[in-house]
């Protein structure tokens, strides 16, 4: 593969001297989704749908100072290489499509990917303002300085012709001056054993990591630390990814704190038998001794000592969480059999985990919503090669069509997950017949956005794609849902119960009706 | 007068740090390792100034104790203290709980200076940190038993004035772990000795104050925190150095230093005095 023979622009043609940045997205489920490891462990949890209800207003978390790191550049690059790894190849559909999809056009592009979308999966989980962002001009000083042998950074110089990145309109202006990266071992990238890999082998690779040093305490803090732990090591990313464990009040949107743990993927189960053996999750505790600093080792390694660093293999974890929740649970039990107040103290937790209990929801049987349900069944839809500069209110509307020429109530839409410069979104239907009526419409009659304002659609041409849509069910559809804040899950699934309930019986409008006489009577069906 | 739960101080003028003990290592107590083993066995203690309750509940957990009582001026840190309670329970494996169900916990043999056995370690720290916080805090059942955590109790006071229900039932032993210098310059020379005083009164006949002092030349950054302990320490005329003496007359034994610890300016002695009379 013969590298590009420019790599830099000449002024005339690049965009002036302001830098391109890229705008702060706040990330859609969608990418958030696809980064983010399940963060459930693999096992059935009856809680496994947080959220406090609304009765648990005085047992909120304190809410903290949103911290925002401003990182600086080596953090930077280490986000960057992350975001492009194998692991995240693996996990992020949406990225590997693109990534094959760029072997398919010129030579010379193979493995080229925008460096703005790269810094979106990069930062977007990590919910930064506008202010906090960095630039793609830092992203490129960063990555030249720190990860220059991972990554490959090139200027994108003219609007690429036949680009698969821009299949069916202009390029976006902003692109030209941008920047594109890929990976050095591009030749290798699809062909990688992990393209194939199970999760049981991520999970293999997968270790549990706590009292992490108070100075790590962020996702780059924490891949520092442990590539300083592995400073043997010749492996060039050898941290494939860092999870963080969500708190149980935490809400959808909100960025996992760290608290001195995590669990990391490692590129292979060598690295990880050197974290388990070094710092086993058992062991004797020395104290501190004097000689601290002429003992051996670097920095991590007597910082690491210090706070009683430990790790565990995650099979154990996941075994060590489901001995958690039973035994939880047995002492909910323990309590409400001996039916007296638990331990005298302002515990409020306490009264949380018997609310918890009441509150907690059977695992979804069959397919039917019920008011028990956790979300609504069947009522995500994910479409995608959307227009880049369409719109929410434009998406729904043109959705909308496909129930047009059918029975179902055309006010099918609940909510269009959306972010404005991706060309994919969730929809939340209103009912699941809704998610069929769109996903046939759509199949049978595909349609591009001419334009993003396009509401209507129209019929694709040759090279163009045309918009794709499918029901999202199973795991998936859980882990979406449980990203969507409780309140709004729950209105939800009240609304899709009625659309079950309305269909069989009219009671619910007869009761609105009389109740609001005055107001014009909604229309059910407009034929 | 305790502080109300939204003080939110700025400024600890009374060494009431936040977050304390969360950007710190903490694994064993490097005070605590220096008392013996059987020390804490089955007495009733009180720990003045406990902050977040890190080492109370070490004492109640690991060390046998009785009963212990936590005390400190900030409410917020106390509730914090209740926090950690919680927390030191969900990271205990079950087994300990059930196994300590007739009678106080037999402690563990541990040698002075570490060297705790694994599985007492083990045992306290069974299930990952991350369980609590993904899953929320194990309830507490009622026993009936004393064992960990009914054994560990913590009340926002302002204990150089204020008396608290315990306080009669006298204890076996207090700790004032890095208190002296906020009661100090806080209270003055006279505050001080009245929190002497008061230790002496509450302690059994033969029961033993652990006293962890701050040297005299640390008070000079404290005494910036604020007006009030910059016009105090122009008054102050005991120096810690004489602490001793003034428990002596108070009618304690001489004082036993068993040892120092901390790094650099955090280096502080520990001594313990014996109420003889």
């Amino acid at each position: 593969m013969t590298s590009p023979s420019f790599a830099f622009v000449p002024r005339n043609i690049s965009k002036g001297g302001k830098q391109q940045g890229t705008s702060a997205h706040v990330p859609s489920p969608e990418s958030s989704h696809s980064l983010k490891l399940i963060q459930t462990p693999a096992i059935e949890r009856k809680s496994a749908y947080p959220g406090p209800s609304g009765s648990d207003k005085g047992k909120q978390k304190v809410p903290e100072p949103p911290a925002k790191p401003v990182y600086n550049e080596k953090d930077i690059s280490i986000l960057v290489v992350l975001a492009f790894s194998d692991y995240a190849l693996w996990l992020d559909s949406d990225l590997r499509r693109k990534t094959e999809e760029s072997f398919q056009g010129e030579e010379q592009d193979a493995g080229f990917l925008p460096l703005s979308y790269l810094m979106r999966r990069a930062f977007g989980r990590e919910n930064l303002g506008q202010d906090y962002m960095p630039t793609e001009a830092n992203a490129v000083k960063a990555i030249r300085t720190y990860a220059s042998d991972v990554l490959e950074v090139r200027m994108l110089v003219s609007a690429p012709s036949a680009s698969v990145w821009y299949p069916s309109w202009k390029p976006e202006r902003s692109s030209i001056g941008g920047y594109e990266v890929r990976r050095k071992d591009c030749t290798t990238l699809l062909d990688n054993a992990t393209r194939e890999f199970t999760r049981h082998q991520w999970d293999d690779r997968t270790i549990y990591m706590e009292n992490i040093p108070a100075q790590y305490h962020t996702i780059p803090g924490i891949i520092r630390f442990a590539q300083g732990l592995l400073s043997h090591s010749s492996c060039l990313v050898p941290i494939q990814n860092v999870t963080l464990p969500p708190h149980h009040l935490d809400k959808a949107e909100d960025r996992p704190k760290c608290k001195g743990f995590a669990l990391v993927t490692l590129s292979n189960a060598e690295l990880c038998q050197v974290f388990l053996e070094s710092w086993p999750w058992t062991r004797s505790f020395q104290p501190e001794s004097d000689d601290f600093d002429l003992a051996e080792g670097n920095l991590e390694t007597k910082e690491a000592s210090k706070f009683g660093f430990r790790t565990l293999p995650k099979a154990r974890w996941d075994k060590l969480n489901e001995e958690y929740l039973a035994y939880r649970q047995k002492l909910i039990s323990e309590l409400a059999d001996a039916n007296e107040p638990p331990d005298i103290s302002p515990d409020s937790d306490v009264r949380d985990v018997v609310d918890d209990v009441l509150e907690d929801t059977p695992a979804p049987l069959g397919n039917a919503t019920t008011m028990y349900s956790p979300y609504p069944f069947g009522c995500l839809v994910f479409a995608r090669n959307l227009h880049l500069e369409t719109n929410k209110t434009t998406l729904r509307a043109l959705f909308a069509t496909a129930f047009e020429s059918s029975l179902v109530d055309p006010a099918g839409i609940d909510y269009v997950d959306f972010n404005k410069g991706m060309d994919s979104c969730y929809l939340r239907l209103a009912s699941p017949e809704h998610g069929r009526v769109l996903v046939d419409r759509f199949s049978s009659h595909p349609v591009v956005q001419s334009h993003g304002l396009d509401d209507r659609g129209k019929t694709p041409e040759a090279s163009q794609k045309a918009i794709a849509t499918e029901i999202i069910e199973g795991k998936k559809e859980e882990v979406y849902w449980e990203k969507v804040p409780e309140k709004v899950r729950r209105q939800a699934v009240e609304k899709a119960v009625k659309a079950l309930n309305g269909k069989q019986s009219s009671s619910v409008h007869t009761a609105h009706e009389h109740s609001e006489e005055s107001r014009p009577r909604k229309k059910r069906n407009r034929g | 007068m305790p502080l109300p739960v939204h003080a939110d101080q700025a400024v600890p003028v009374y060494g009431n740090y936040h977050g304390y003990y969360s950007k710190r290592p903490f694994i064993q107590d490097p005070r605590l390792a220096l008392l013996p083993a059987e020390f804490f066995v089955g007495k009733r203690v009180l720990d003045v100034g406990c902050n977040e309750g890190w080492v109370t509940c070490e004492i109640g957990q690991s060390r046998g104790a009785r009963q212990v009582v936590g005390v400190d001026i900030d409410d917020t840190l106390i509730r914090a203290a209740w926090k950690r309670r919680r927390t030191v329970w969900s990271l205990q494996s079950p087994e300990c709980g059930h196994l300590r169900e007739e009678s106080c916990p037999p402690p563990k043999r541990q040698r002075v200076l570490g060297d705790a056995p694994t599985t007492d370690h083990s045992a306290h720290n069974y299930f990952p940190a991350s369980c609590e916080h993904s899953y929320g805090s194990l309830p507490i059942p009622n026993r009936g038993c004393g064992a960990f955590p009914h054994n560990v109790t913590f009340r926002t006071v302002d204990w150089v004035k204020d008396e608290i229900p315990d306080d009669p039932n006298q204890y076996d032993i207090v700790l004032g772990f890095s208190i002296s210098k906020w009661i100090h310059l806080n209270n003055k020379d006279e505050g001080l000795k009245e929190f002497f005083y008061r230790v002496h009164q509450c302690l059994k006949m033969g029961g033993i104050f652990v006293l962890e002092p701050q040297p005299w030349d640390t008070y000079s950054k404290a005494r910036r925190m604020s007006e009030t302990l910059k016009e105090n320490a122009k008054y102050l005329q005991l120096r810690p150095d004489g602490f001793g003496e003034l428990l002596q007359e108070l009618g304690f034994s001489h004082g036993q230093r068993l040892g120092v610890t901390g790094k650099g300016g955090f280096r502080r002695p520990v001594d313990v005095y014996l109420k003889q009379r």
